[in-house]
């Protein structure tokens, strides 16, 4: 089921009719159908087979948690019978070894199922070039429940979150049905509450929802899906002399057309979310305004982001051989450098671990040692970009500077965006190498037509789209609520801008039965 | 390890100067103190209180005031 599809459509009135009835005649139960509609939409997108494994998972993180809160229970019961220090440390190191074995079983059940599916073929590949493929294939948004409940655990073992004594209300929490396809990564204390608090129709709630649904579906069919085309043309097939004008058409095509779809996804479903009046946790704000690329990263995939600082980045960085390095550095070459070392470190590691996250091919892990090396060279040569900064008068809290290191940002993630949309690193490093050797400046169309593409890969009218999406952009980045303003024009106003937006999305509507209306980042 | 509030004070100022620990009380909320910092203080304050601050303890809570770094530090040493 596409979620843009009259059958979608149809499922989403019958979910949302039924959520306010039930919420009306029975507003403690009104969360059952939220529930309901979660696994009806599950079976008939994934099928059953992924119907188990979210059930699966989400068992195994429920009684996990339970266990945990119970040994944290009885663990204060036996150190307050001990009187002693000593004592009660031995009762708290005991429990804790308790827990740990339940968290470690939890997590390996969890990641261990998910790592098994997403990489064992690839493996298996690389182990044995020769051997035929087992057809493993993904159940639908395995990674992103799957770091939702695990993180859930996390939060459980360190005492940060309640256990959630209900297994039908856990089950809504991993399975709720706008997260599935491709996040957010939702975290318990934000989202499980009000997955199970009563709802009454909120009208002005509601049209912000519709606006964030309609921006969703521009974004996806207006921009992402015209351009999937021209991507997939240009770097389909990569061969040694393929210009470099070619190549940056195609990164800069790209870079709009994965925005358009994720961020574009990510709107659908959080404005869906917002029709009952439940609001996911944000994965974008304004990604193509950051001004480096750590900021990129807080501002691209925020909930993975999120999920990785708090159960990778920090653990890691906090291990005693990094705090001990940074120490010993920071002896040596300073203070800076103390401070920095191991957080950079553990940096690169969450970078190769998010392009493991992507996928087991070399290409995403090259992609990972990119961003992560370039963020933390960044971090570590900080003070000689200031002395820099200083010696060359600049003043880097000036619009023209921040328009600069906009840029530059810019470039440096399309750089890597290389690695990310081509499947061989092979390919990438000649687009690379060429881009800075062979440019051939030609018009960039008369470059796809000598490689025999048809005319207007790129039309105007995307372009168009693009511009419309940086302004509403540029305008959330000055702190200006778009959709608040928007709800404030005149009805006739919004039904033409509406209108406007059909037209588009409209026309890209032949390009849907050509290269469907699937999103990138469900087959993560 | 002196357990008051300005010995506290006196080992974040080592980490980072120039901010108002006595009156801030948003210090990650406000963006004051970013991971570097936070890293710095956990690995100043593991070695002068003898602790080991984990990584679940890094929450905004905990990190938004220095009277509230020295109530975990206190937790710490009790639950030693």
């Amino acid at each position: 089921m596409e979620l843009f599809s009259a059958q979608f459509l149809l499922f989403l009135c019958a979910a949302w009719t039924a959520y306010l009835v039930l919420g009306r005649v029975k507003p403690g139960l009104q969360w059952t159908a939220l529930l309901a509609a979660s696994l009806v939409f599950y079976v008939v997108a994934g099928g059953w087979r992924s119907l188990a494994f979210v059930v699966s998972a989400s068992a195994v993180t429920w009684v996990a948690a339970l266990a945990l809160e119970k040994l944290e229970a009885r663990s204060k019961e036996a150190r307050a019978a001990v009187s002693d220090r000593a004592g009660k440390k031995a009762v708290r190191a005991r429990f804790t070894a308790r827990k740990r074995l339940v968290l470690a079983a939890a997590l390996i059940i969890c990641l261990g199922v998910l790592g098994y599916l997403k990489y064992w073929e690839t493996v298996l590949s690389y182990l044995m070039p020769s051997a035929t493929g087992l057809g493993l294939v993904l159940p639908l948004g395995i990674s992103f429940f799957t770091f939702q409940v695990t993180g859930y655990v996390i939060d459980v073992y360190n005492g940060k979150e309640a256990a959630e004594p209900n297994l039908a209300k856990h089950l809504l929490f991993t399975a709720y049905f706008p997260q599935l396809i491709q996040g957010p990564i939702n975290k318990h204390r934000t989202l499980a509450p009000q997955l199970t608090a009563p709802h009454s129709p909120d009208a002005h709630g509601m049209r912000r929802g519709a606006v964030r649904l309609a921006l969703g579906i521009f974004k996806k069919f207006a921009i992402a899906i015209m351009l999937q085309k021209t991507v997939g043309e240009i770097f389909g097939t990569v061969d040694e002399a393929i210009p470099g004008s070619l190549v940056v058409v195609g990164l800069l095509a790209y870079n709009a057309q994965l925005y358009g779809d994720f961020s574009g996804g990510i709107d659908m479903v959080e404005g869906i979310s917002e029709l009952f009046g439940i609001e996911m946790d944000p994965n974008f704000r304004q990604p193509y305004f950051a001004v480096s690329l750590s900021d990129f990263w807080q501002r691209w995939h925020i909930s993975l982001g999120a999920w990785m600082r708090d159960y990778v980045f920090y653990p890691l960085a906090l291990i005693k051989p990094l705090q001990e390095l940074g120490k010993r550095a920071g002896r040596r070459f300073g203070r800076h450098i103390g401070r920095t070392l191991g957080a950079c470190i553990a940096n690169v590691a969450v970078f190769l671990l998010v392009g493991l996250w992507h996928g087991a091919q070399a290409h995403y892990l090259v992609w990972g040692l990119y961003n992560g090396v370039i963020v933390a060279l960044a971090d570590l040569f900080a003070p000689l970009f200031d002395r820099m900064a200083g010696a060359l008068s600049i003043d880097r809290a000036s619009a023209p500077w921040r328009i600069v290191s906009i840029a530059r940002t810019f470039i440096i993630v399309t750089v890597g965006r290389c690695f990310d949309c081509m499947d061989r690193v092979g390919d990438a490093l000649i687009c690379l190498r060429n881009t800075c050797t062979n440019l051939m400046p030609v018009p960039w169309d008369e470059a796809l037509i000598a490689l025999g593409f048809e005319k207007g890969l790129i039309p105007g009218r995307v372009l168009l789209c693009i511009a419309v999406i940086f302004v509403i952009d540029l305008l959330y980045e000055r702190g200006i609520d778009v959709r608040e303003r928007f709800l404030e024009f005149p009805p006739l106003t919004r039904f033409a801008v509406y209108l406007v937006l059909g037209f588009f999305v409209a026309s890209s509507l032949n390009h849907v039965s050509e290269v469907g209306g699937g999103f990138m980042y469900a087959n993560f | 390890m002196d357990t008051t509030l300005e010995a506290l004070i006196g080992l974040l100022e080592d980490v980072k100067e120039d901010v108002d620990y006595e009156g801030c009380t948003a210090l990650i909320d406000d963006h004051v103190l970013d991971s570097f910092d936070i890293l710095s203080i956990i690995s100043t304050l593991n070695d002068a209180y003898g602790i080991s601050i984990p990584a679940a303890e890094i929450v905004p809570e905990n990190f938004n005031s220095a009277a509230s770094l020295l109530a975990m530090v206190e937790r710490l040493l009790d639950e030693d």
